[in-house]
């Protein structure tokens, strides 16, 4: 609805008739008024999200038509953000600048898109089903890497590591075949770099320096990190909220998917010699055969949707081809898009993360209600019969995992990020995944056969079926980078959320009742039960108090660990194999003795509110001890 | 490093083309995040429309986009500047005198506080001394108000001197509509149409209730938020303080009327002196703030006069602000109340905006800091509670639950929940003269009036116009009062829990109470009396939660429950003190442990307070105003 509102409000149309403020179709994308729109915009929705600043960039026709700095690059300095010198980082939009030089690596003939990578490594990635990854896999993200989360990030100089000890420090596991899922892979971005660093003979920072950087004239960007000294003082602080407290540079080992450091206008310049198919003025980084490849060459893994291009995503709207790529550092926020038939490209970053994620609804609606002013069109739209939409709403409906997984103990996280499709009585279906401004899940309309439509916006979701079953799904705003997949029913959060709830609940009451009854024997001076029955019952209190404290230290550390990167080091690694430790001792000793506990109890024909809750007590250990299982707290690994 | 701010370099002209776009720009954006439906905003400038624009729907459900010339927005308090014009014209024929008694203009009579009556003046500059009558405000969609049955229903307590303390006043609003009506001999709503929409054309505005039939096609729904069902129409009982129904564009003739010196075009809704008065006579209350002016509120900023009205009804939310010396107007109205009061902060930050854009402040001015700051910043600190509240009714509870808190921090400056950047975080404020504190991130501030040594009232430019916050004495005050009240409910509920607790306990290990006779049945009664008092407050907070919502609207319908409650209060606190009262005497007459003495008494203490407090905030009363 608001998505329609502002639409509806932009391009004037609904307006009176009488008013001669009404402008049909576009506005002229020129400086003035977008110098205008972006004034009124952006300083209050930086301030009412508690952002410190931010820079947009705007280029046209080869040129740079507005850039502006908004807000502060430091707070405690009151320095202003200013679009030729400040410096952002701008997160994975890092992963362009990898996948041109893998480009230009291409285009001299000394890599192979579609070779196997261990051709070009010094280390070894294993084959899964027989099938090697290429770098095609790479840069279209479905090498079907397991999530790496270690060495994330730090803000310790000493702890950045080269390329290549990186990589081979933690080989994550691979889930899917290659070519057919996509699961969004820093990893495999930070690979390609690597790859791009042996073919070259050069470190990979100086490569982007010498082949990249260099010829685009971005004397204000480096991959380097630490930055070099020149530029250390023109980089803007990082901040949770922009009223908060500063953060420290982070450090990101896997600097081909993440490390950048550029100002907007630097970015500018990048944007213009990919318009310009690889030109930027006499100076060209890609010719223009290869610029064409890079940018139209879609890897299509569920219909409808936005896609992978070789490096780029796929995001068109309204009818208008673009290309972009988001870029996300703990404080850093970046969007970059490139309206490739029209010559126009705009880049906005951020160096908060604002109250309630600010930045991504700031980003989002910008990069939206651009399009919609200075480039309209119109969204898909169609119609299907009732009875069958209604058929494959049903269809849908369930449970499903999203495809950037983990094979350790932060798959726990993801029990709670499944995503729920609903069939609505209406014929519409909602995902829980998707929300909109006001934090409601949007509802979709099927507009042609499994193919549905954001019913207050131009959005697509679409889902791959196969023999009469969806295989997978997702809509324009994931899909480059995450499909949904159906969620088998001993890993579902349907019953298992509730059933873990219910297991903690009654384990910690049997825990608390332990000192309200020593305290109601004593003030009463009543004799402590026989002693079979005493065993019994210390049994339980003593598994309960096992199972939910082990629990708890996973849940504790998974808090933790994902909230500071810092800690996503090996430092912590005797922790997390002491866990796995302690989890096997705990949830299989615990589930074991409230077992036996029940046998013993039942064939001591006690009350039936006793062997009631013995009963309940073990089935709540085993629950648990099935999710350690299936969600790998019992494993023995300290790769994440 | 450049140190430019990148607009200091090119100034960008009040054009329509660059308004529109900069609006087109701020909108639209927030309102989406605002979860508010629809707006229009109005510029003037030169005594033309620079710009009108419509935002968002009038109508979600039927999609029915905002038209500024055609939907109509209720502006809320911005319809009390038209009874103030009203009262201005009659001024301006001799017919009223701003300083005589009003009683002189009424049939019926305000009493008297302290031998001194009020007078018009009074009522346009917030300081009649009223309380805040609530009940009956808001009414439901098509209740025909009468506006004397109403200022006679019930005449609000007169709790402070008049012209000596602002506190908003819709009552004294209201009232001074009803001597334009007697004044003039033209009800009110005639009065209005007949003088000044007439004379400026304005053909889509009314003070009707329920509206006209041939406007109510053009009215806009109103909304909590956006995403939510559409409200239905409000009516406003104290008409002439808010019950204005009008559109963007002719509230654009109504701004340039004003900035005009009262005329528009050829037509006049007041002679230009009487305009100079109206926009430039301020009451001074505690200087350097903000002020009343008759009727407008001074809202200077940059530099430039401005004059100013805000209004809100429950889903409507408008602002008119007049750069008086620049012939520039702006309002914006706003048809939902949006998420966290969106519509407060949005409609400030947009004139703020819009301000340092095309009327930008000559030049920082870095005030230093005053050496004073500390000492004051903990001569302030404390709890107040606002001039605009209840006193003779229930409803002082607000002062004991929500006081105003100034916090000393320990740099020096101060803080106060009262006033909140637009990011969430409260105002930061350093003191640039002896008790006039700037906030560090803005130009407003804070100032407070000192009278031997200590702070008898203070405000923010945010609201100093019509409010101040005034210290809770200390008998009264919530610092020790709400700790005493926590820990007697605390005391409470765990007598509430001991006694089933105690009795299945002594069930299980078949042990029999060894209290008898009277012993058992004070023990007994005291025990029903905590568990009587929780439920009464438990009761009043059910009550105070929902008062006002459109469960129960705040009206004459939900007196019987007020009536059993505030009856329910008397006989429960009393008969509680009186039965733990029995209770601790027979406790410490026998032969009980120390520990059920000094119950028995924290007990009986406890019921105390409870009854005190219950006394002192009204929440045992003998009629049902508020």
């Amino acid at each position: 609805m608001y998505l329609a509102s502002a639409l509806a409000a932009l391009l004037g149309a609904p307006q009176s008739p009488a008013s001669d403020a009404v402008v049909e179709g576009a506005r002229r994308l020129d400086s003035a008024d977008l110098t205008a729109w972006l004034d009124g915009r952006m300083p209050y929705a930086l301030r009412q999200g508690d952002i410190a600043g931010g820079v947009v960039v705007v280029v046209k026709g080869g040129r740079v038509l507005v850039e502006r700095g908004y807000g502060l690059s430091d707070v405690a300095r009151k320095l202003p953000v200013i679009p030729e010198s400040t410096l952002f980082r701008v997160g994975s939009v890092s992963k362009l600048f990898t996948w041109t030089a893998v480009m230009q690596l291409v285009e001299q003939g000394k890599v192979d898109l579609d070779r196997d990578i261990n051709g070009y490594l010094d280390f070894e990635i294993p084959a899964r089903r027989g099938r090697p990854i290429t770098l095609r896999n790479l840069m279209t993200h479905t090498p079907g890497f397991a999530e790496v989360l270690k060495h994330l990030a730090s803000y310790d100089s000493t702890h950045i590591f080269g390329l290549g000890p990186y990589l081979k420090s933690g080989t994550p596991d691979r889930l899917f075949p290659p070519g057919e899922v996509t699961a969004y892979s820093n990893y495999g971005a930070a690979l390609a770099g690597y790859i791009v660093e042996r073919v070259s003979g050069q470190p990979f920072a100086d490569y982007v320096d010498r082949h990249i950087l260099g010829p685009l004239g971005m004397a204000r960007s480096s991959l380097h990190q630490p930055l070099p000294a020149p530029l250390r003082p023109l980089l803007a602080k990082g901040y949770v909220l922009g009223s908060g407290a500063e953060q420290p540079f982070e450090m990101i080992p896997a600097s081909p998917a993440g490390g950048l450091s550029a100002t907007g206008d630097d970015i500018a310049r990048f944007m213009i010699a990919h318009l310009d198919s690889g030109a930027y003025g006499s100076t060209r980084i890609l010719g223009p055969e290869t610029a064409r490849l890079m940018h139209d060459t879609p890897l299509t893994i569920v219909p409808a949707v936005h896609r992978m291009l070789l490096g780029f995503y796929e995001n068109d709207q309204g009818g208008h081809r673009v290309i972009a790529h988001g870029g996300d550092t703990q404080w850093f926020h970046s969007e970059l898009q490139l309206f490739v038939d029209d010559g126009i490209g705009l880049f906005a970053a951020v160096n908060s993360t604002g109250r309630d994620g600010a930045a991504w609804a700031v980003l989002g609606t910008l990069i939206r209600d651009f399009a919609e002013r200075y480039l309209p069109g119109t969204a898909p739209d169609g119609q299907l019969d009732s009875v069958v939409a209604a058929g494959h709403a049903r269809m849908i409906a369930g449970r499903y995992d999203g495809s950037v997984q983990d094979a350790n103990l932060f798959s726990l996280l993801k029990l709670l990020a499944q995503a729920t499709v609903t069939a609505q009585p209406d014929g519409t279906i909602t995902v829980s995944a998707f929300a909109d401004a006001s934090g409601r899940s949007k509802r979709w309309r099927e507009i042609a056969p499994f193919v549905w439509r954001d019913v207050d916006g131009p959005d697509r979701l679409g889902a791959k079926v196969e023999a009469g079953r969806v295989v997978m799904f997702s809509a324009d705003e994931t899909s480059t980078s995450t499909v949904f997949l159906p969620t088998p029913w001993w890993r579902s959060s349907a019953w298992l959320v509730p059933g873990l709830k219910a297991s903690l609940l009654v384990l910690v009451l049997t825990i608390a009742q332990w000192p309200i009854a020593v305290v109601a024997r004593r003030r009463y001076g009543s004799a402590p039960p026989a002693a079979p029955a005493a065993a019994i019952t210390k049994r339980n209190r003593l598994a309960a108090l096992a199972v939910v404290g082990t629990f708890a230290a996973f849940a504790a550390t998974i808090v933790l660990m994902i909230s500071d990167f810092t800690l996503l080091t090996p430092s912590l690694d005797w922790w997390v194999w002491l866990l796995h430790l302690l989890a096997l001792i705990a949830f299989v000793g615990g589930a074991g003795a409230a077992l036996w506990n029940t046998g013993r109890t039942w064939a001591s024909r006690p009350p039936w509110f006793t062997r009631l809750w013995t009963s309940a007590v073990a089935a709540s250990c085993l629950v648990i001890l099935w999710t350690a299982v299936a969600f790998k707290l019992i494993g023995f690994t300290a790769r994440y | 490093m450049l140190a430019a701010s990148p607009s200091a370099a090119q100034r960008p002209a009040l054009s329509r083309a660059d308004v529109e776009a900069w609006l087109d720009g701020f909108l639209p954006n927030a309102l989406e995040h605002a979860d508010i439906a629809g707006a229009v905003v109005v510029v003037v400038k030169d005594g033309h429309i620079l710009v009108e624009r419509g935002y968002g729907f009038a109508d979600v459900a039927r999609r029915t986009p905002v038209d500024p010339e055609r939907t109509l927005f209720r502006p809320g308090s911005v319809s009390k500047l038209f009874t103030w014009t009203a009262v201005m014209q009659l001024v301006e024929q001799g017919k009223l005198d701003l300083d005589r008694d009003i009683n002189e203009y009424l049939d019926f009579t305000i009493p008297p506080r302290a031998g001194r009556p009020i007078t018009l003046r009074n009522a346009m500059t917030h300081t009649t001394g009223f309380e805040q009558p609530i009940k009956n405000s808001f009414l439901p969609d098509t209740t025909v108000i009468d506006l004397r049955s109403y200022l006679t229903g019930w005449v609000p307590e007169r709790i402070f001197p008049p012209g000596e303390v602002p506190a908003y006043s819709n009552y004294a609003t209201a009232l001074a509509g009803y001597v334009v009506q007697r004044v003039s001999g033209e009800p009110y709503d005639d009065y209005i149409e007949r003088h000044i929409f007439a004379t400026l054309g304005m053909e889509h505005s009314t003070f009707r209730q329920p509206l006209p039939a041939a406007l109510r096609p053009l009215m806009s729904n109103g909304y909590s938020v956006g995403s939510e069902p559409a409200k239905s129409f409000e009516t406003i009982a104290q008409a002439p303080a808010g019950s204005l129904t009008s559109t963007g564009s002719d509230m654009a003739r109504f701004m340039i009327a004003h900035l005009q010196g009262g005329a528009f075009g050829s037509a006049r809704i007041l002679e230009p002196a009487t305009a100079r008065m109206m926009h430039g006579t301020p009451l001074t209350i505690i200087p350097p703030l903000s002020r009343m002016l008759l009727g407008f509120y001074e809202a200077d900023r940059n530099g430039h006069r401005v004059i100013a009205h805000g209004g809100d009804t429950g889903w409507f939310h408008s602002d008119l602000r007049l750069l008086i010396d620049d012939g520039v107007g702006f309002f914006i109205s706003m048809n939902s109340a949006g998420r966290d009061y969106a519509h407060y902060f949005m409609r400030n930050a947009l004139f703020e905006e819009f301000t340092d854009r095309y009327f930008p402040a000559p030049g920082s001015d870095p005030a230093a800091d005053s050496p004073t700051g500390p000492e004051h910043a903990r001569a302030i600190a404390g709890l107040y509670e606002s001039s605009r509240g209840s006193a003779s009714n229930f409803l002082r509870i607000s002062s004991l639950l929500g006081p105003v808190e100034v916090v000393a921090r320990r740099d020096g400056t101060i803080s106060t929940g009262e006033f909140v950047q637009l990011n969430g975080q409260p105002k930061q404020w350093r003191e640039i003269a002896p008790f006039v504190w700037r906030n560090v991130d803005g130009n407003d501030r804070l100032a407070a009036k000192v009278v031997n040594g200590k702070v008898v009232m203070w405000s923010g430019d945010e609201v100093s116009a019509a409010v101040v916050f005034l210290p809770i004495p200390a008998w009264r005050s919530p610092a020790w009062l709400m700790p005493a009240v926590l820990a007697s409910l605390a005391i409470l509920t765990a007598t509430g829990l001991q006694w089933p607790i105690a009795a299945l306990a002594r069930r299980r290990f078949g042990r029999p109470s060894p209290l008898a006779g009277n012993d058992l049945l004070a023990y007994r009664l005291v025990r029903a009396s905590a568990i009587a008092i929780l439920g009464v407050v438990l009761a009043w907070n059910a009550l105070l939660g929902t008062l006002g919502s459109e469960a129960l609207p705040a009206t004459t319908a939900a007196d019987w429950l007020l009536w059993i409650l505030q009856l329910g209060t008397l006989v429960v606190f009393v008969g509680a003190a009186l039965a733990a009262g029995w209770n601790a005497k027979r406790v410490w007459a026998g032969r009980r442990s120390r520990f059920r003495k000094l119950w028995s008494t924290g007990l009986l203490i406890a019921c105390l307070a409870m009854l005190f407090t219950a006394f002192v905030f009204k929440l045992i009363a003998f009629d049902v105003n508020y």
